[in-house]
């Protein structure tokens, strides 16, 4: 990792301590990132949302520290063929959950940067605002983010 | 009468019995040939070396057609079949080839594909080729495969539609079965060995 990776991240693990999520109303369980080859430009993240509000939530945007880009992702299957289709907005009801997970909902992950590798540990955030071009992750005051482990399925 | 009821009773159990016994030791039924999938195809190997339907024989080989830019379905399929073919003693690994194929051509070169499939085993087999090559295999193996837009800007990030199937070929090279890419990994390893 280069010092200034480093440095993100270590700023981001301070921001994530002195900045408690209690405010929100979503938390991220059971997160994790598909190892992929070095080479790989794409890879996959998957997790649990839980709403512990009273009031329903809409996920509107995802980021990682790890990749340009990432949007969340749903499979549908027609004509024989399965198709990544992107998903503006996820709605997680109030005290429900919804789950990320190979073959269904999964967060892409594009333009990775650098890739991880397994192992590693990864900046995964949701926000209930749409996106902002070019924000970091772990910027953003209505975001939720977890720390997710690169590892093999 | 309740005698005589009885023993009709008793011949009819005989008789379902004994339709039952021969199954008992009939041998499992062979995979049935796909004669419907395959044919010629010309393709070039991580290695940048020519592959054709000759280089599927004598091996079982385990096929699946995919992109390496596939975040999800693809990985997941590739990690799962070599977890199968990781399974087998090693005297029956060396009977059996995992395949893939992409057809992604513009992006996944020779190259690529080596390094890439590396990361799973060094003994993956990966094919691509100019796209009329990559269609032509893919329409031999009814594999549907549809490029889909991207939004301005974000052109380098595009995504295919596919399907999914990951085939079983025998050591002639014929299509014996299909497998979900979700497949049942004792089904599939069960399937394999009854071909070596």
């Amino acid at each position: 990792m280069t010092f200034v990776a480093c440095f993100k991240r270590t700023l981001v693990a301070v921001a994530l301590i002195i900045a408690p999520q209690a405010y929100a109303e979503l938390v991220i369980e059971d997160a994790w990132v598909r190892a992929v080859p070095p080479n790989s430009r794409t890879t996959a993240a998957y997790f649990t949302v839980r709403n512990t509000g009273a009031e329903e939530q809409t996920i509107a945007a995802v980021r990682s520290d790890s990749a340009r880009e990432a949007e969340i992702h749903d499979w549908v299957e027609a004509g024989g063929r399965k198709q990544m289709v992107r998903q503006d907005q996820v709605v997680v009801p109030a005290g429900g959950q919804v789950v990320l997970q190979s073959g269904g909902l999964h967060m892409m992950m594009f333009r990775l940067d650098p890739v991880p590798a397994p192992g590693d540990k990864v900046l995964l955030c949701i926000d209930t605002e749409a996106a902002v071009e070019g924000q970091p992750a772990g910027e953003s005051a209505t975001e939720v983010c977890a720390e997710a482990t690169v590892r093999h399925p | 009468m309740n005698v005589a009821v009885g023993r009709i009773t008793a011949i009819f159990t005989l008789f379902a019995l004994s339709l039952l016994l021969p199954a008992c030791s009939e041998p499992r039924t062979e995979l049935p040939v796909n004669t419907r999938l395959g044919g010629d195809f010309s393709m070039v190997d991580q290695d940048g070396k020519p592959f054709g339907p000759a280089d599927l024989q004598g091996k079982l080989s385990l096929m699946f057609f995919g992109f390496t830019q596939c975040p999800d379905i693809c990985p997941a399929t590739l990690a799962r079949t070599v977890g199968v073919w990781k399974e087998l003693t090693e005297r029956q690994r060396e009977q059996v080839q995992v395949v893939f194929v992409s057809f992604d051509p513009q992006r996944d070169t020779p190259a690529y594909l080596k390094e890439y499939l590396a990361f799973f085993d060094p003994g993956v087999i990966g094919l691509t080729g100019s796209a009329e090559q990559v269609a032509s295999m893919a329409r031999g193996y009814g594999v549907v495969y549809l490029q889909e837009d991207t939004q301005p800007g974000r052109e380098q990030d595009y995504l295919f539609s596919h399907s999914d199937f990951v085939y079983l070929l025998d050591q002639q090279g014929r299509v014996r079965k299909l497998f979900k890419s979700d497949f049942d990994g004792e089904e599939l390893i069960n399937d394999v060995r009854s071909l070596l």
